[in-house]
Parts: structure tokens; sequence; C-alpha cells
């Protein structure tokens, strides 16, 4: 009787939680990998890439070329545009990999395509029946690329034929489609890496500014992917991502459900691929303290995401030599639109007209946009006089993301595109970026965000002069009409949440604007009971009411859990009196580990009348922080 | 102690070990970083995405499966928090699936967070295989979001994703 309770148990147990299930079907409509489990899972080794090179005598020499086709966006000027057009002309695989294997399955030769596709290789003059595959994999010089199926199974696509090896002979060219099997797919992300790498050889080979990191060929990076399938379903903001742990994933939608001809697919849109391709790049070559998550070009953002996605979106403009990033959806075989089309060139104008969107509207808030941040990287590097005569300037770029003074400063926490601007500006020789920085209210150091403080140092350079006091002047104006997405723009996964960029904020539309209403500072505490005091006072008409909040390294800003603060007894939160001319306080204390933390001083804009001009000091164990080099 | 409570009570331990398995390993991964001057420990899985749009489409259904022959519903729901002025509104349907009533492509003047959109057809499929049925939204000029929904598939495809979506979570929450 026991026994039959605890089996009766375990089919209740395992049915609530939809592990039992009496009609499944054997195949999977969401996903043809056996079983999906996680996108950092550690599946089975990869096949051996194969490399060495087999000498056969009195050989036979197997020569061939191996092409793929591919889809390109519409790119007409006039009318609406169409997403993704029919497959366009064959291209040749550069520089994959090419493995032979005899009847049994084991490889007797390997070798690489060539810049135009072609392989030629010995075989034994012996009759067999071989099959050669160019498999969507690259391991040389050139570039470092595995396009996997899943992390499950680790499987990468092949391009196959067979032949017999009897004669010195060219087997017939080999094509993959783009659309079927659209192996296609896969032979263009791997492409993509090779045009990254070749941009980067051309433009920093020598890179020329500081200690930079002078490029040679990137580390291996896997990119994942599947016909018809959508990686959110893992619980990510979106289909394409890239997961810095774990070996540096990017995963790339390939449809959804097992379709491709009308849902969103990113396997042809080179502006996403590179896009997540430029985040790898930036976790191998330069440091980045994004806390990653969802954007939607909604308002201002954390600048460290606004920097690092800023950068994605400008690199695959720069490595395609075009003014847009495009992402589409579907294909002309089934009904295909853009998903998202923006023109990187443009500094006004309307999306609906001009693809333009993300504009920043207040001094100094283009550091925390994205668009803006493409926008101005792009400036630096086009030969379009808009205004500005500054061309070539990708190795600044890169300088600046790779030097020691730069984003790989060691002393540096919460990197942003402020951090950027104050190496470039301080390279030797470096270019002068003012007319771009103007045009996208850009302002040029850390002076709005990070900026680092330390307890007394003398005249506090950074504050008003004679009172050695900060000013905030409070803004009724909120991060902008979409509050609502800037909040889920921090979503992650798989604890997805979305929260108030304002921790106060009782509901959408309180946000304090991240640029107007707070001020960032970082501090490099060294262990112990960190304790602070954000002093304030207002002058004239109502009262301000200013916060205080303390964010460590790691941490998501906005998100409650995160804050440092013990809001629940109203740390950092507490009401004034009302009363101007009295001074205010915000007390914080707790003991912390050694480390850099980001305290932010933020205007609390719920209130119907905000206040005015408000003066505050913030003491570090009692004593006056001051702006600090780092 | 007699055996027969001997027994309930490891049957008990048992189920509760089980059944709380998750909810207690996850409660003890998180508890156990937890030091007087520790950092709260942010347990995220950090990760870069493309660009998303403020644009949401999704569609809801009368019917867990259509059954050939038999009328059902499908309403394609549009969620913005932007004021979207002439938004394409557009169907997809496959061959096997006709439709009976309501609009496969119009415009709407307006969608906004107030004022969502949602697009109603009645439709019966012809034959038993599973297909897929697409909606589309297109905003502003530029952007676009698409939803599909499965005449056979929909319910188990929905299960999958679930298992998925609780897999990686569970996968996460253990390596983190």
């Amino acid at each position: 009787m026991v026994k039959f309770k605890i089996i009766w148990t375990f089919v209740l147990l395992f049915s609530s939680m939809g592990l039992v299930s009496c009609d499944s079907p054997s195949v999977n409509p969401v996903s043809s990998c056996a079983s999906r489990v996680s996108v950092v899972y550690s599946g089975p080794a990869t096949e051996s890439y194969c490399s060495s090179t087999t000498t056969y005598t009195t050989p036979v020499i197997i020569t061939g070329l191996a092409q793929y086709k591919a889809r390109t966006f519409d790119s007409s000027t006039t009318g609406p545009t169409k997403g993704l057009l029919a497959p366009s002309a064959s291209r040749p695989i550069r520089f994959a990999e090419v493995m032979v294997k005899n009847s049994s399955g084991t490889v007797v030769q390997c070798a690489e395509t060539d810049a135009a596709g072609n392989y030629s290789l010995q075989m034994p003059n012996d009759g067999g029946s071989y099959t050669l595959s160019v498999n969507s994999r690259a391991d040389n010089s050139n570039y470092k690329a595995y396009i996997l199926k899943c992390p499950e199974e680790n499987t990468h696509y092949s391009l196959s034929t067979t032949f017999t090896s009897d004669a010195t002979k060219a087997l017939p060219t080999i094509v993959a489609a783009a659309d079927g099997d659209i192996l296609g797919g896969a032979f263009n992300l791997l492409d993509q890496v090779l045009t990254a790498n070749d941009y980067l050889r051309a433009q920093v080979t020598t890179c020329g500014f500081g200690d930079c990191t002078n490029f040679t060929v990137a580390p291996q990076v896997q990119i994942f992917w599947e016909k018809g399938f959508d990686p959110s379903v893992y619980g990510a903001a979106a289909g394409s991502f890239f997961v810095p742990s774990s070996n540096n994933r990017l995963f790339i939608i390939g449809g959804s459900n097992g379709d491709t001809d009308n849902s969103d697919t990113d396997h042809f849109d080179n502006s996403v691929i590179l896009h997540e391709y430029a985040h790898f790049l930036e976790h191998q070559f330069s440091v980045s303290d994004s806390p990653g998550g969802a954007h939607s070009l909604s308002g201002p953002l954390d600048p460290r995401l606004a920097w690092s996605e800023g950068f994605a979106n400008f690199f695959p403009a720069a490595v395609q030599g075009i003014d847009s990033y495009v992402d589409t959806q579907g294909n002309i075989s089934g009904s295909t639109d853009d998903y998202i089309r923006l023109n990187l060139e443009k500094h006004t104008g309307s999306y609906a007209v001009d693809f333009v969107a993300d504009i920043p509207a207040n001094t100094n808030e283009g550091n925390f946009r994205e668009l803006s941040v493409a926008r101005l990287l792009y400036d630096a590097i086009d030969t379009n006089n808009d205004s500005e005569t500054i061309t070539n300037g990708f190795p600044e770029i890169w300088s600046s993301m790779t030097a020691s003074t730069g984003l790989k400063n060691t002393n540096a926490a919460f990197r942003s595109i402020g951090l950027l601007h104050d190496a470039q500006t301080n390279f030797g020789g470096s270019t002068d970026w003012a007319t771009i920085r103007t045009t996208e209210k850009h302002i040029n150091d850390r002076s709005e965000y990070s900026n680092h403080i330390v307890p007394n140092v003398g005249t506090c350079t950074g504050a008003n002069p004679s009172t050695g006091l900060f000013t905030l002047t409070p803004s009724t104006t909120s991060n902008e009409d979409e509050v609502s997405y800037i909040q889920c723009a921090y979503s992650v996964f798989p604890n997805s949440e979305c929260f108030f960029l304002d921790p106060t904020a009782p509901s959408w539309g309180y946000d304090s604007h991240l640029v107007l209403n707070n001020d960032f500072y970082h501090y490099k505490h060294s262990g112990g009971t960190l304790n602070l005091t954000l002093n304030y006072d207002t002058q004239s008409g109502t009262e301000a009411n200013l916060n205080l909040f303390v964010y460590s390294g790691s941490a998501r800003f906005g998100v409650t859990s995160d804050i440092e603060n013990d809001t629940s007894s109203g740390e950092g939160i507490s009401a004034p009196d009302g009363s101007i001319g009295t001074q205010e306080t915000e007390p914080f204390s707790k003991s912390l580990p050694s480390g850099d933390y980001l305290i932010n001083v933020k205007v609390n804009n719920q209130a119907a009348n905000i206040g005015g001009p408000t003066n505050y000091e913030l003491l570090i164990g009692g004593v006056r922080a001051c702006p600090a080099p780092l | 102690m007699s055996g027969t409570t001997i027994k309930k009570i490891k049957l008990t331990v048992l189920f509760l070990s089980l059944s709380g398995l998750l909810s207690f390993s996850a409660y003890f991964n998180v508890d156990k970083n937890r030091t007087p001057v520790a950092h709260k420990k942010h347990k995220y899985l950090r990760a870069t995405h493309k660009i998303s749009i403020p644009l949401k489409v999704h569609i809801t259904s009368d019917t867990k499966n259509a059954t050939p022959g038999e009328p059902f519903t499908l309403t394609g729901h549009v969620n913005t928090h932007k004021q979207l002025k002439n938004v394409h509104i557009s169907w997809a349907l496959p061959k096997g699936v006709e439709l009976l009533k309501g609009s496969l492509d119009y415009f709407v003047n307006e969608v906004s967070k107030n004022n969502p959109h949602s697009s109603e057809l009645v439709l019966v499929s012809t034959v038993e295989k599973n297909l897929r049925i697409h909606f589309r939204a297109k905003g502003r000029g530029h952007y676009s979001a698409t939803a599909q929904y499965n005449t056979t598939l929909q319910t188990q495809i929905n299960r999958e994703i679930a298992n998925i979506k609780a897999s990686h979570k569970k996968y996460v929450n253990g390596h983190l």
C-alpha cells in the first residue's frame, strides 16, 4: 500500500510539474534539438576541428567551390520598405573548415576554403567513396567562429557532397540555400564574423593611441542558431542576444516554431548579427559594466547600458559601410517587413519619415542614450561632412576602448561613454570631437555619471567654487512617455522583472529624469562601515526632496532589491520638513565589502511642486566628498 | 512509534523533499551567501539583447485546438506606449484556413497606451494538420511586430516553451 502511495505521489508530482504527458507527439514543434536546457548549458564537446592535412602517395587532387545564398534587405529609398528580399546570387564560403570522411565516418583529410570559396585537397587514389563537408566553422588567422545548433548538442552545420576518389577532379559547386533548410543562414552568420575581423584588421592592426590593443584576430566565438527556433523561449527579452558568461555565446533568432517566412529571423539581418558580435568584441578587448537587458530607444538609459548598446548599434554600420541599422522579419516568400530601421547619419527628424529616434533633448543627455552614442561614433568615422569634418575615427574609438587610460582603466567602474570621451580627448594627437559632441549633446567626461569622489581634497572641483556645494535644479520632466518600457528595459532573464528607474516612484510616469534630476558619483570603498551623509538646502521657493541611494558595482540601477539602503526603514528616502533655508539630511550607514559603489543623489519628483534649485554636499565619514581623478 | 507512523513520516519527508526541492534549494543557495559584510548577491544572468520596439502584439483564441470544419475565433492584440498613428494591421492565413468573418488587412487611425487595438477573425480550418497563422501590426512607418498562432499545436507549443523556461531558470539558478 505504501509503495502504491509513493508511486501515486510521483505520478501526481511529475504530472503537476508538466514532466509527464500522455499525448506528447514525438516531434517538438518548438525546436528539433532533443532537449533545450539552458543558454549556459555545458553540452558535449564539439567535434575536433579538422586541421591536420594528410599527405598521400600518388594522390589525386579534389577541387571544388563552396557557396551560400543569403537574403538582403530592401534598401530602396522610395515607397514602403519591404524587409527581406529574394535570395541573393551565390557568395563564397570563405576560409571555412573542409572535412573529408570515408564511408566509416573516419576523417581522412582536412582543408579550408580560400577567399573565393575554393578548396583543393589530396586524396588517395583508391576508388573509395567519400563525403566532403564544408562546415560552419573557422579556426584560422582570418577568424575563429563556430556556428552551432544548440548548446545541448553542440553540432555544427555542414554543406556536403559525396565523391569517388579515383581521379583528379573538380567536384560540382555546392551551394547552401537561403530557403528550404536555410543552410545559407548558418554560413551567412559565419561570414559576418569574418567581415567584422577584416574590418578590424583594416582599421586597427596598428591602433595608434596610448597602450591600445592592436587587432589581429578575435578569439573564437560560438553562435547558436537553428532554423525556425526563437531563443527568447529561454526567457530572454528578445530572440537575439549575447551571454558574456559561459564562453561568450551569441544566440540568433532563426524563426518561430519552425516558421521562417512570416516570423522574426535574424540570420540574414547583418545589423543584428554584428550588433551582438560587437558585444562579444567589447567583452574580449575592452571592459563592459553594462547590466544588459532589453532596450527600446524609449528614453535616457543607465549610461553603462547606453554605451554598450550604442557601440553595438554603431559597429554594424561601420563594418558594412552603411548609415543604417536594419532588422527585418519574415521574408518576401511569406510576408515581410522591417522590425526596425534606424538612420545613424541624421541628427534630427522623425522616425516615421527619417528613421531617426532617441534624440537627446537636454544638455549632456546624449551620454544616456544608446542611439545618440551610435550616431556620435558613426559621425567620427563617416566621410559625410555634415557640420563636421571628422573621418577615420575608428582607431581613436578602439584605442579608447582598449587602452588603460580608457575603458580598460582598472580603477574605473560604472563605465560609460564618458570614460571613452575622457580618454579620446586626452590622447596625444587625437581629433577634436567638439562638434560632434555638441551635435549629440554629449559631455566629454564623467561629470554627469560615475564622477569619482574622495573625502576632502581641498577645493571641490565640479562643485560651486564659492560654497563647495553641488546643485540640483529639480525638473518635472520624466524619462519620457514610455516609462514602463524604460523600466522593463532592464528586465533580465531568467528572473525577468520590470522595475522603476526611480525606486521611490509609486507608479509609471513618475520617473525622475536621469540627467536633470540625478547626480551619480563613484566611490571606491576600502571596506567596513560606509557612512554617508547627504545634506541639502533649498534656498527659495518650495523645498525639494532629495534622496540618497547606494549601489554596488554589480547592481542593476533602479532595482529595489539591488539597492544597499535599508529602504524599508526609510534610509535615504525620508521626507523633508517643507521649510526652506533649513538643512535636510539623508544618512546612510552600512558595513560593506571593499569595492566600487555608485552614490546616487536623486530628486524625488512626485510632489506637485518639486522644489527649487537645491545645494547639497555629500559627506563620507563626516568629511565632504569632492571629485578627484581616478 | 508504530511502523505505520514511521512509514507516514518517511512518506511525508519524501514528498516534501521532492515537491519543495526547487524552492528550498533556491532559498538555501541565496541564504548561504549572506554574511554581515557581503554584497547582496545580484543573481541574474547578464545578457545583451538586440533593440526592441515599443510595440507588442499577441494572439488569443477561443479554442485550444482548431477542429477541421468547426469555426474558431482569433483575436490579435496590439499594445504600445507610444501614440501611433495610421497603424497597419494584417493577418497572414495559410492555405487550409478560411476566413468567415473579419478583416485581414486594414489601417487603424491611432493606437496608444490608453487606446490599445484588437483585431478579431472568425476562421475555419479545412485540414487536420497544424497550420501557422500570423498577425502583424506596423506602426510609425518602419517598425512592426508579429505574433503566431498554431491551429493544432498551440497548446503543445505553450507547454514546451514553459518547460524550456523552467529548465533554463532552474539551471541558471543552480550555476550562478
